[in-house]
């Protein structure tokens, strides 16, 4: 029998055409009618196309939707023709809404060119959650790919970068098929070259983030809007006779309010949301560097210092050093065994070398004796023990697997040259056998890693974010234990300032999803950039003293940033007190 | 063949009924939200009783009060008038000159895909002649759930009878097009007569083509239900083996209890129970040869392997495919020679290719240099003033 006779009968009966011939023997229709005949049969034909179909290819490993997300990349995409402002509350997933949607205009080939514009420092961010939640590659103007905005299609930019003298033609001279700007309360005043440059952006479809449209006035939500809908709320002198009450503090006609500003924004409430995120307990432990390990520290911080006084070129060696002193020995010597040997004329051979011998004068290290505890507590404790360690460097790595190997201990190691097979292979294999699993931040994108619920931070990065990404990987929605967070850090030297002074001041591990960004895109905003601040504090101050003034200063600065970002959210929530512009009740 | 199906979003649909609105003669006050429609006193829709009505627009039909009518890419009203409108005006015509070009040449692959450039080009018509644009509604009916419905969109050259999909594209882009007013290009001048007959052959041809146009798909559909025809049977078959082992097991179970009644029976003195026995004998025995038959059909079915079901099961998924001509345009369209003067670097040389206004070149062109085809393969290269092909270069 072959192929075709196993299959079921066809029978095809091809309809005669009297119909169609009874007309044209009647008279041919006027043309302009006749084409709304084949129009109306072209859309007969075509489905109604109100669903966000390319759902059943997001993978649900990866991304959790949640209703409420649903909900608005559907209004966004089907009710407000592709151009709203995505205002939820803090922490309720905008990133995601932003994913869905522009999954959705993907999966209809209606992105040929997308550009999404950040804060720096939520560029990186936002380019591994798009990659790991829904598979969409993104430049991003930090890699070294990056070959300026007018030779990829789907980048991923700090705004400020994007209207800087160097790109802001390029951006301009293009018509985006999709804009979408995060942060979006940067471009409440119409008088600041940010503004400016979105005011001149060419694009068909916009999505704007914030959870605070409203800053410090009712003007900037007028601002913001306005940009996406023009003409919306009508002339300024308008919105404000009209929306904004004397005092500049509450809205008034708000029935008409709502109902315009439900025409492009959505404002989902965090009580509405169904989040629920276990509890995290946090242990931070500080350790009393062992006296060989000091003298080490203080050579180092010494020898940063004199050699940025010296050439302020070197900062990024430098201050790689100054984080790999806390976290290894070995990672330490690996630099410095690079400088020494690629810079002969270096000027400070002497004190390289001496670093060397102080680094050879250890014989044990301190934190790696501390991370036994750890990981034994957890054997005795969690099911198969299982422990993920975070560290940021290679070498630290390799000596802290070492280490844990010759005590007997299951280690899988994960870093950035497996390939994604290999390290889907790691991961597998650590959830199977348990023990303990050494990374680098490579880890931080791409994996989750719920069935563990016990994290080491080795060592910290000073780019709260990246602390953020390591919690992230196990602490999530769908994490169902209570997640442990341990901190090392030893006394004295800068982890402690970064850790005690800096991350416990802003709550940072407690720091819900969102609001980290929020206080770090505000810091941003005054023009400062978080690693560089501790970089310099470090290097410019003349004394112990000097040196805790600094970072105190620092703390009072960034708890402001935290207060200010508080009282601007509730500002909010009283601004939109009663406006109902979330989920829909059916 | 051309897919002619077009999604159906909020744009699109607000675009359609605007302009089907005006052209009917409908005043439309657009007022936020919402369209207050006025019909024109001849005008009435078979599906709507009032000729002044609210439309609103960008809502949930279950969001406002019943009754209310909503335009959206799936509500009721938008559905209704897409179905009166399909059926209404079937017979249209329109054409297609240089003039409505305006320069707008479509060239072919092979010199799209060459280095050559095109400095100029000219189009020189000779002739009108007609073609016919048909709709055809492909439906495929099916007793499992790969229903399939397609629209596809062909058009043939009346007297050759050849496909032109150019045009087709052309004419879909024309007729449709949300952003501007829908047909404003073209004009229905000078249409050629067509006979009857000629008409009626070439909407059959348009039938079978848009058949042959769905073959893949189709197939897909047709794999698709003898897997569920499959499936069906597989669950017939190990049911009536699994009966077959139970009528098996029954048989036994009949066998044996007939045997432990014999032995009863030998042993029994009293003739009254000896009859009753007996009686309960002959019942199994009547039993057992009626399991026994049972069990023979079915053995006698497992032979055959089910032939007679599995038959009858694959009839009821057999495919019921219907062709229908829904729309057809006539179109008259101007054919001749496109003058192309081509370059690259310092070489120039020019040549013509029989052309179609709206449908592009029509006919295949050899490489007068070598004789071979020329195409996207192949692309056309310009050497020493002399026209040539990858091939031969």
């Amino acid at each position: 029998m072959d192929e075709e006779e196993d299959l079921v009968e066809l029978e095809v009966r091809h309809d005669d055409a009297d119909d169609l011939l009874d007309s044209y023997s009647n008279g041919l229709s006027d043309f302009p009618f006749h084409c709304h005949t084949v129009v109306g049969n072209r859309l007969l034909a075509g489905r109604p196309d109100t669903e966000l179909r390319s759902l059943s290819q997001v993978d649900e490993e990866q991304v959790k939707l949640l209703e409420h997300q649903v909900d608005a990349a559907y209004r966004a995409l089907f009710e407000m023709d592709g151009k709203a402002l995505l205002a939820d509350e803090v922490g309720l997933g905008k990133t995601i809404e932003v994913g869905m949607i522009l999954k959705e205009m993907h999966y209809r080939e209606t992105t040929d060119s997308v550009l999404i514009l950040t804060p720096a420092q939520l560029a990186k961010q936002w380019q591994a959650e798009m990659q790991e939640k829904f598979g969409l590659e993104f430049i991003c103007n930090y890699d070294s790919e990056f070959h300026g905005f007018d030779a990829h299609d789907y980048i991923i930019a700090s705004i400020d970068t994007a209207k800087s003298d160097r790109y802001r033609h390029t951006v301009l001279a293009r018509d985006w098929d999709v804009l979408v700007l995060d942060e979006a309360h940067y471009v409440k005043n119409e008088e600041t070259d940010r503004y400016d440059l979105i005011d001149k952006l060419t694009y068909d479809y916009a999505f704007f983030l914030t959870a605070t449209p409203v800053q410090n006035q009712l003007t900037d939500l007028y601002n913001i809007v306005s940009l996406l809908r023009p003409g919306l709320f009508g002339s300024r002198d308008t919105f404000h006779q009209y929306f904004v009450n004397r005092n500049q503090e509450t809205l008034v006609n708000r029935d008409e309010l709502r109902n315009r500003l439900g025409q492009v924004m959505i404002r989902n409430r965090r009580e509405d949301a169904d989040i629920d995120f276990t509890e995290r307990i946090i242990d931070t432990r500080t350790f009393e560097p062992s006296e060989a390990e000091m003298d080490l520290y203080n050579a180092v911080s010494d020898y940063v210092r004199e050699a940025y006084t010296e050439d302020q070129g070197q900062k990024l060696v430098l201050m790689l050093l100054q984080k790999e002193v806390v976290s290894s020995p070995a990672a330490l010597e690996q630099t410095i065994r690079m400088q020494l040997e690629e810079r002969n004329e270096l000027t400070h051979q002497d004190e390289l070398q001496t670093i060397l011998d102080k680094i050879e004068a250890i014989d044990t290290v301190t934190k790696q004796e501390r991370l036994f505890d750890i990981v034994e507590e957890a054997r005795e404790r969690v099911d198969m023990g299982r422990v993920i360690v975070f560290t940021q460097f290679r070498p630290t790595q390799l000596q802290v697997i070492e280490a844990l190997d010759e005590q007997g201990y299951t280690t899988h190691a994960f870093h950035g040259g497996h390939s994604s097979q290999e390290k889907e292979d790691i991961v597998e294999q650590f959830e199977e056998e348990g023990g303990v699993l050494v990374s680098t931040d490579a880890m931080s994108e791409g994996r989750n890693l719920q069935f563990c619920n016990i994290m080491v931070n080795y060592d910290l990065p000073w780019n709260p974010m990246r602390v953020e990404q390591r919690i992230g990987r196990i602490h999530r929605i769908g994490q169902k234990r209570e997640v442990y967070i341990f901190n090392m850090g030893l006394k004295n030297t800068i982890e402690e300032y970064v850790l005690d002074r800096l991350y416990h001041k802003i709550d940072l591990f407690q720091q819900t999803v969102g609001e980290l960004s929020t206080i770090l895109s505000r810091l941003e905003d005054s023009g400062q950039s978080f690693e560089d601040e501790i970089f310099e504090r470090l290097v410019n101050a003349d004394s112990e003293i000097d040196l805790e003034n600094d970072f105190e200063e620092m703390a009072v600065d960034l708890e402001e940033q935290k207060e200010l970002s508080q009282k601007v959210q509730n500002f909010n929530s009283g601004v939109f007190e009663g406006f109902d512009l979330g989920t829909s009740d059916d | 063949m051309t897919d002619a199906s077009h999604p159906v979003t909020q744009r699109t649909i607000e675009a359609f009924t605007k302009s089907y609105l005006r052209t009917l003669g409908a005043s439309i006050r657009e007022k936020k939200q919402k369209w207050r429609v006025q019909l024109p006193s001849h005008v009435e829709f078979d599906f709507l009783e009032e000729d002044t009505f609210d439309l609103h627009l960008e809502v949930r039909e279950e969001e406002i009060d019943e009754g209310k009518l909503v335009l959206s890419p799936d509500s009721r009203f938008a559905q209704q008038l897409l179905s009166e409108v399909a059926n209404q005006f079937p017979v249209g015509a329109t054409t297609f000159t240089d003039d409505q070009i305006e320069g707008e040449y479509t060239y072919p692959d092979w010199i799209v895909e060459s280095d050559v450039r095109v400095e100029s080009a000219n189009f020189a018509p000779y002739y009108d002649r007609t073609a016919l644009c048909v709709l055809v509604d492909v439906s495929v009916e099916t007793v499992s759930e790969y229903q399939m419905d397609s629209l596809e969109a062909i058009t043939i050259d009346i007297d050759s009878l050849n496909p032109l999909p150019g045009l087709t594209e052309t004419l879909l882009e024309t007729m449709f097009n949300p952003e501007s007013a829908l047909g404003e290009s073209a004009s229905e001048s000078s249409v050629s007569e067509a006979g009857v007959d000629s008409i009626s052959e070439v909407l059959n041809k348009a039938q079978e083509l848009a058949l042959e146009g769905v073959q893949e798909s189709l197939q897909q559909t047709r794999e698709e239900a003898t897997q569920a025809a499959e499936a069906e049977f597989e669950e017939y078959r190990q049911l009536q083996e699994q009966q077959l082992d139970d009528v098996q097991d029954e048989i036994s179970s009949v066998t044996n209890r007939i045997q432990e009644l014999a032995s009863k029976i030998d042993k029994v003195s009293d003739q009254q129970d000896r009859i009753g026995l007996l009686q309960q004998r002959n019942d199994l025995q009547s039993e057992q040869q009626s399991l026994e038959q049972e069990r023979d059909e079915l053995l006698k079915e497992k032979r055959t392997g089910y032939r007679e079901k599995r038959e009858k099961i694959f009839q009821r998924h057999s495919l019921e495919v219907t062709t229908t001509s829904v729309a057809a345009t006539i179109v008259t369209y101007e054919r001749g020679e496109l003058e192309l003067h081509l370059s690259y670097r310092s070489h120039s040389e020019s040549m013509r290719v029989p052309y179609a206004a709206g449908e592009g070149v029509t006919d295949s062109v050899d490489c007068p240099e070598c004789g071979s085809e020329l195409n996207r393969g192949n692309p056309i290269q310009l050497s020493r003033d002399t026209v040539c092909c990858n091939s031969c270069q």
